[in-house]
């Protein structure tokens, strides 16, 4: 257990999909060295199967018994998807006879069910989903590694693998139930997202939560009652991790997103509540999102009813 | 009012319905009204554009002066059938044709031009063109086909382009200037009218240029620096006037360009030489930006709100949403209109002719030996065809373009054979 533990929680009610933060953090992390199809950074259309696909069924994590479970490491092509390159060279000045394509039949992606969803017009749902190593408290990551090679950091809680120890035996990926730990081909390591540990201790937040257009990101420690994440976390209880019955207790907390339109009946009128079932948003954060959701409207009510006086 | 449906076949009429709609209701003012792009007045930089009155600008539509540039009608031609044709406007192909050159002809030659000098309205312009320095606009792509482009290439004895990319129309340039792109340069970005916020844009601080890249204000100072240089030193060496005073009787007052004083007439009097020159000028000069110093709007993240002044037709108030014509109807000023008054019949030979009098549903000109039409939106990742090419960007999408289509459809579909176009 480290001393303190620097949290995040991200409102998908702001999320517009811009995908800056992934470029944010691609530029800054991931665009070199073996890292290039990685996105320690996604953000994901659900319902859908996400990056890596289906990654949400690829095992790992802890049963009720606290028991490390079996997991799957996801395909390069098929899961991952291959980082495409393109023929830019073959194209230039040659714009008349030569298109611009790709080096090989893409089949998958980090955004490659983008605005999917699920449901039949006009009650089609979906919303976007913003993906970082979750910084868990005890993370499957973590256990997984028969090298003790991760580690989480005493003075904020941020997980790392020490690369001088990381022997590359990918244990860790089939423990992590988020896919948020990479295996890099060309040092036989394991990498991942590292909350931009060198940016956190200049005092910046990580790229991903500075470059966001929407300001969906707030940062924070999670024992400092003036943060926002202590408010969003324990006060109001409007945040909550994702995923909690893989048993790794993340640390990267999601407001759920309530702003949906309104479903139509059959004679296309405005019906009770969003489009988005519940059954599916207790799927991904738990029993505690009916009150989380419930506080969220009234909440919103309150600060309409405001604005009218 | 919708982006340019002007543009469309048959839009204009679209476009007169839709706005004959707020005036019959009665919905003006703090009632209604609609808004347009356009809908916002930015005034105070005539006396950078117009040089005092001393030089008149060679204004053309886009639209029509690139229609003729490169010759499209020959893919008019092609495109559309007698029967197209006829659908969409009452007449034969041929008919029809023979009209839209002949008001080609009337208007925008030289000649026709300078008929029309003191005239207040109507000096369109697209005669032959020879020198082009074209910025940042890939037209050779936005103009799909061969045509436009071939009918370009033939008439531009010198083509530069400037841009921060190696597009497709820059590879046809005889030489390309290396811009700073939208990111690394001073500049203040409005909108025409969906919002009531400016953008200050500037250069993160200690940025590096991309190789010998300028922002596009320092390239057009070197090179009016350059003209003047090349033409005193010609003037000093023969002592001909002709090298510095090159007549032009119709775009100047005094009859001739004088390149002597190129340089400092261009910067205005050397206060704006640079991209950050120009933006202090437009917020000392731009009634609607006012009050306000680079200053200012740096402490508000580059925002800056626009002021009562911006509306066009009625105040922008800063706590209301805006609304058009509250002059007209408050203050009875003229609509902007021939009478003065609200249009819907317009009594004139050609619209009567061609059963346009009034906003009338008209077919569209599409033909019909397409029969799968998509819409597309502007795409998502990209702006037009910039960084249609970024591995970055692709990556995020599927890495070929790629269409969705309602399942249902695609059913009704598959059997059908299509060419798209």
């Amino acid at each position: 257990m480290s001393k303190r533990q620097l949290a995040m929680v991200m409102d998908l009610n702001k999320c517009i999909g811009c995908q800056t933060c992934t470029v944010a953090c691609k530029t800054q992390w991931t665009n070199r060295n073996g890292r290039e199809y990685m996105y320690w950074n996604n953000v994901e259309t659900q319902p859908g199967a996400g990056y890596p696909r289906n990654w949400m069924e690829a095992g790992g994590g802890f049963d009720a018994d606290g028991n490390l479970k079996d997991g799957i490491i996801p395909d390069m092509v098929l899961d991952y998807g291959v980082p495409w390159d393109y023929n830019h060279d073959e194209l230039f000045g040659n714009a008349d006879q030569t298109v611009l394509s790709p080096n090989t039949d893409p089949v998958w992606g980090p955004n490659w069910d983008e605005d999917v969803g699920e449901g039949d017009w006009p009650n089609s749902y979906f919303f976007y989903l913003p993906r970082i190593c979750n910084h868990c408290s005890n993370p499957g990551c973590l256990a997984a590694c028969p090298r003790e090679a991760i580690f989480k950091r005493e003075q904020d809680g941020i997980v790392l693998v020490d690369l001088e120890r990381c022997q590359g035996y990918r244990y860790c990926i089939a423990g992590c139930p988020y896919k948020k730990i990479y295996f890099n081909p060309k040092i036989s390591k394991s990498e991942k997202c590292i909350f931009c540990f060198p940016r956190i201790e200049k005092g910046l937040p990580p790229a991903c939560a500075h470059q966001c257009v929407g300001r969906i990101r707030f940062v924070g420690f999670l024992d400092d009652e003036d943060s926002q994440v202590y408010k969003l976390v324990y006060k109001y209880k409007v945040a909550l991790p994702l995923r909690p019955d893989f048993g790794t207790q993340p640390n990267v907390y999601y407001v759920p997103p309530v702003l949906s339109p309104p479903k139509f009946d059959e004679e296309g009128k405005p019906m009770e509540g969003g489009r988005i079932p519940m059954e599916y948003l207790e799927k991904l954060f738990g029993p505690e999102v009916h009150k989380a959701v419930e506080t969220l409207l009234a909440e919103m009510e309150k600060k309409k009813k405001r604005r009218r006086v | 009012m919708g982006f340019t449906i002007g543009k469309y076949f048959n839009g204009l009429l679209a476009q007169r319905a839709i706005a004959s709609i707020s005036g019959l209701v009665g919905r003006l003012g703090p009632y209604g009204g609609f808004n347009s792009e356009s809908e916002w007045a930015i005034s105070g930089m005539g006396k950078l554009s117009g040089f005092s009155g001393k030089y008149r600008q060679r204004f053309a539509s886009g639209f029509v002066s690139e229609y003729v540039l490169g010759e499209m009608l020959k893919d008019v031609e092609k495109l559309y059938s007698d029967e197209d044709v006829r659908r969409a406007t009452g007449l034969s192909k041929r008919e029809y044709l023979k009209k839209v050159e002949e008001a080609l002809n009337n208007y925008g030659t030289d000649e026709k031009w300078k008929e029309s000098i003191g005239k207040k309205d109507g000096k369109p312009y697209w005669d032959t063109v020879e020198t082009f320095l074209i910025f940042a606009d890939s037209r050779f792509r936005r103009n799909k086909g061969d045509t436009y482009r071939e009918a370009f290439l033939k008439k531009a004895k010198f083509f530069a382009y400037v841009d921060f990319r190696m597009n497709s129309t820059a590879q046809y340039a005889d030489i390309v200037l290396p811009a700073k792109s939208m990111y690394e340069v001073w500049d203040i970005r409005t909108n025409p009218g969906y919002h009531r916020y400016a953008n200050m844009a500037q250069p993160p601080q200690n940025l590096k240029s991309v190789g010998e890249s300028k922002s596009d204000w320092e390239i057009c100072t070197m090179i009016v620096e350059k003209i003047q240089e090349i033409a005193m030193k010609k003037y000093k060496e023969t002592g001909d006037e002709r090298y510095i005073k090159i007549p032009d009787p119709t775009h100047s007052k005094t009859g001739y360009r004088e390149l002597d004083k190129l340089v400092e007439e261009y910067t205005y009097n050397g206060h704006i030489r640079t991209d950050r020159d120009a933006v202090e000028f437009a917020l000392e000069n731009v009634d609607q930006f006012k009050p306000n110093t680079i200053e200012t709007v740096r402490k508000r993240g580059g925002f800056l709100q626009l002021n009562d002044k911006a509306g066009k037709t009625s105040p922008l108030y800063p706590d209301k949403p805006y609304n058009s014509f509250e002059n007209n109807l408050y203050l009875f000023e003229r609509f902007e209109t021939l009478s003065g008054r609200l249009t819907y019949y317009v009594d004139h030979d050609l619209w009567i002719e061609q059963g346009a009098a009034l906003p009338t549903a008209k077919e569209p000109i599409r033909p019909r030996r397409y029969p799968f039409v998509i819409m597309s939106p502007h795409a998502r990742w990209s702006i037009h065809s910039t960084y249609k090419t970024s591995t970055l960007l692709q990556r995020l999408q599927r890495g070929v373009p790629y269409v969705m289509i309602n399942p249902e459809i695609a059913q009704k579909k598959r059997n059908k054979k299509t060419e798209t176009r």
